[in-house]
This record gives C-alpha cells, sequence and structure tokens, in this order.
C-alpha cells in the first residue's frame, strides 16, 4: 500500500489533487520518498496553518486539509499538535541556522562574519514571514517543550556570536554576560517586530541590531567602524556575481 | 494561583488545586472568575505591578540613572532569587496560557522598557532610544528565562553591576549611530 493522498486520491484520476500531492495508487515510488514528501507536506501545512490562526488555534484536522493527507497518514508521522509544532519549528530552525553558519562561516574577521550572520538572519524572516511568525513568536504559545528549543535555538546563536578572544582589541575584556545580552536583545527586537506583523522591514534594522551586538566587545569607537566597513549589508553573495 | 502556577506551571495547574491552596469554595472561585484563564491574568497583573511599584519606589530617592539601575536591577533580581515562584509566573507562565497571556506579557515587558527608556533617556526623545531600551528588557528577560529555567536564580542578584553598566551602555550608545 502506497496510497499517498489518503481519500481524496481515492476518488481517482486524479481529480481535486493539488500540485504538491502525489499521485494516488501505484506510483512505484520508494516508500522512504512517500514518507519523506508526506512529512514534508504536513509540516509545510503546519506553517501555514500557524502564521495565519496562532498555535492556540491550531488543529490536527487544518493541518491534514492544509497538506492533503489522511488522518491517518498523519497520525503515521506525528503524535498531536504539540508534536507536529515542534517538528515545525525544528525543520525551521534547521534551514535558518544552517544559512546563517554559511554567511557566517564567509566573513573575513569575527566582526564582520557576525554582521553577515546577523544580515542572513533578518533577511531570512524577511523573505518567509509566515516562518518567521512560527519561529519567532509562536514558539512562545506551544509550551515548556517549545521554549525549551527555543533556549536550544538561542544557545547556538550564542556560541555564533561569542567571539574568539583573539579577535578582540587587547584593552577590550567583554564581560561574561555579554553574549547572552546581546543575542537576547536582538531576539526581543525581531520579537516584537515580527509579531506586529513588520517582519518583511527586519533587514532595515541591521545596521542599528548590529552596532548594538559589537559595542559590548569592541566599545563605541571600533564598533561603529566595524558596521560601516561591512556596508551594504548583504548578506551571503547568492551564487557567483555577475 | 501564584503559588500552584510557580510551582508546578501553569499547564499543570487546575481550578482545584488553586481552590484546595487558597481553601476556598468552588463556588466563591467561579463568582470571582470566570475561569483558570482569568484568574491566572488577574494574578499576573497583580504581581507584574509589584514588581513595577517596586523599582518605582526607588526612583524618588536616587537621581544619578546608571547607579539607579543598578538598584532597580538588584531589586527585581533578588525578588527572582528569592521568589522564584513569581518569576516563573512573570517570564516564563504566560507563554502556556496561549494569545491573552502572550499579549499580557508583551504589555509588562513594554511598560518595563518604557521605565527604562525615561529612566536612561529622560525627557529628551533619543533617536532608536526606545528600540534599544526594548533590547535592554528583551536582554534581561532571557538572562533571567535562562536561570529560572536551570534552577539557578540565586545567582542573579550578583549580575545586577554588569548587567547595569552593560544596558546603560546599550541604551545610551546613539551618538555613534552609523545609519
Amino acid at each position: 500500500m502506497t496510497r499517498a493522498a489518503g481519500s481524496s486520491g481515492r476518488r481517482g484520476a486524479g481529480a481535486g489533487r493539488l500540485p504538491h500531492q502525489l499521485p494516488a495508487g501505484r506510483h512505484g515510488l520508494p516508500r522512504s520518498y512517500v514518507n519523506r514528501n508526506q512529512r514534508d507536506r504536513i509540516v509545510g501545512a503546519v506553517i501555514e496553518v500557524v502564521s495565519r490562526t496562532g498555535y492556540a488555534r491550531l488543529t490536527v484536522r487544518d493541518v491534514i486539509e492544509g497538506a492533503g493527507v489522511s488522518r491517518r497518514t498523519f497520525y503515521q508521522h506525528f503524535s498531536n499538535k504539540k508534536d507536529v509544532f515542534l517538528a515545525a519549528y525544528d525543520s525551521v530552525v534547521e534551514h535558518l541556522l544552517a544559512e546563517v553558519r554559511l554567511a557566517h562561516a564567509g566573513g573575513r574577521d569575527w566582526a564582520d562574519a557576525v554582521g553577515r550572520g546577523l544580515a542572513t538572519f533578518l533577511d531570512f524572516l524577511a523573505r518567509g514571514p509566515a516562518l518567521a511568525h512560527v519561529c519567532i513568536v509562536e514558539v512562545v504559545a506551544a509550551g515548556p517543550d517549545a521554549l525549551a528549543r527555543r533556549a536550544r535555538a538561542l544557545e547556538a546563536f550564542c556560541d555564533l556570536v561569542r567571539p574568539d578572544p583573539a579577535w578582540l582589541p587587547d584593552d577590550q575584556t567583554p564581560p561574561p554576560l555579554a553574549t547572552e545580552v546581546v543575542v537576547g536583545g536582538i531576539y526581543e527586537i525581531v520579537f516584537s517586530q515580527v509579531s506586529q506583523g513588520r517582519a518583511h522591514a527586519l533587514p532595515m534594522l541591521w545596521p542599528e541590531l548590529f552596532l548594538n551586538l559589537l559595542l559590548p566587545f569592541l566599545g563605541p569607537a571600533q564598533a561603529v567602524a566595524s558596521v560601516e566597513r561591512s556596508q551594504p549589508p548583504l548578506a551571503v553573495p547568492l551564487g557567483p556575481r555577475g | 494561583m501564584l503559588e500552584v502556577a510557580g510551582e508546578r506551571g501553569y499547564a499543570a495547574t487546575t481550578v482545584e488545586d488553586v481552590l484546595a491552596r487558597a481553601r476556598m469554595s468552588r463556588r466563591t472561585f467561579y463568582s470571582v472568575f470566570g475561569n483558570r484563564e482569568e484568574c491566572f491574568l488577574a494574578a499576573y497583573d497583580e504581581t507584574q505591578q509589584r514588581a513595577l511599584d517596586r523599582v518605582a519606589g526607588l526612583h524618588t530617592h536616587h537621581s544619578s540613572s546608571p547607579g539607579l539601575l543598578e538598584l532597580a536591577l538588584t531589586e527585581l533580581l533578588t525578588l527572582a532569587a528569592t521568589r522564584p515562584a513569581l518569576a516563573r509566573v512573570l517570564l516564563v507562565e504566560p507563554a502556556s496560557v496561549g494569545p491573552s497571556g502572550i499579549d499580557r506579557y508583551e504589555r509588562a515587558m513594554g511598560e518595563f522598557a518604557k521605565r527604562l527608556d525615561r529612566l536612561l533617556n529622560g525627557r529628551s526623545r533619543v533617536r532608536g532610544g526606545a528600540l534599544r531600551c526594548e533590547a535592554a528588557v528583551g536582554a534581561v528577560e532571557r538572562v533571567v528565562q535562562a536561570r529560572i529555567a536551570d534552577g539557578r536564580t540565586e545567582e542573579l542578584p550578583r549580575l545586577a553591576r554588569e548587567l547595569a553598566a552593560m544596558l546603560t551602555d546599550m541604551a545610551q550608545s546613539s551618538e555613534g549611530d552609523p545609519a
């Protein structure tokens, strides 16, 4: 049995099939591919539904409808709404972190790497306001497990921001809490922008946020100089340039 | 409600638990609150107000703003260290209540940010000052939340000085604004 599209598929002739749905019946695709595809569709539907209704009003029924899978398929992959939400959160954060790490890795020095990472972070959220809403705002509504995931994600960002002491000017010893504080501060600003539906405007905050990030590590003069050097805030070069 | 939700979290708190702790009849409870959520939100408002009052009381006695900020932070962090249940209700549990809780939480933190802005920037409207204060409050939230999460609230009061210094830098860094 490799039926993927559930009850709607059983009507046959592909009627009512959405473009991302697999054709019903024997399509000869390997089982693992079908599973992957179903799982991705379910996760995609969760993001779409949650960004529209919020986590509190998320229902398994809406997810099933959005993903075009059967109830049974849904429960083969996930046990409940929290479970599926956490999977969606993990998937968004994984992509986000991967992009940010890539941009960060291309930096000339610590400040430049952090600036590129930050620009990519803001850009990712601006490009996908639904993703932004899920991973920044709604995660707060999904209970203690979700908060623990968020704490882990923040920790991952802290690891990217924390400078190797070798990069810092000799006369600067950043306070031990500096990394936690700057990451927390940026998160707060991003949270309030995204929750007001202003995710698209985040990249414009880059100079301001970048300056705040550098300040405790470099001191005012060097922080300003670094921000100016890193203009324009273009994140990763998207493929080989012109 | 404060006690029970602070100990085991809002999600695991039932109206029965609250009744038992408050030695109150079901009927009395429902004559005051429509449901568990309403009761939590009332407890939340009260806690937040109490925390704000503690800080507001300091204003009248001191004049230098960085010193005052450190004092205010010491006050709040000591409150969090000695009454971790209160801190949990204020900073962690609203998330479990749903949209109404998150909304309350956002407003409460906004109020703290406004006070910080007034404290550090006075009446002069520093460009970007409000945004920085929001970031500063957010930073303290994360630091406290992380300590609540791994049960290390006792170290919070010791962090007041360092935090105050960083927040002052953060909130007042507008002179060098490159934008």
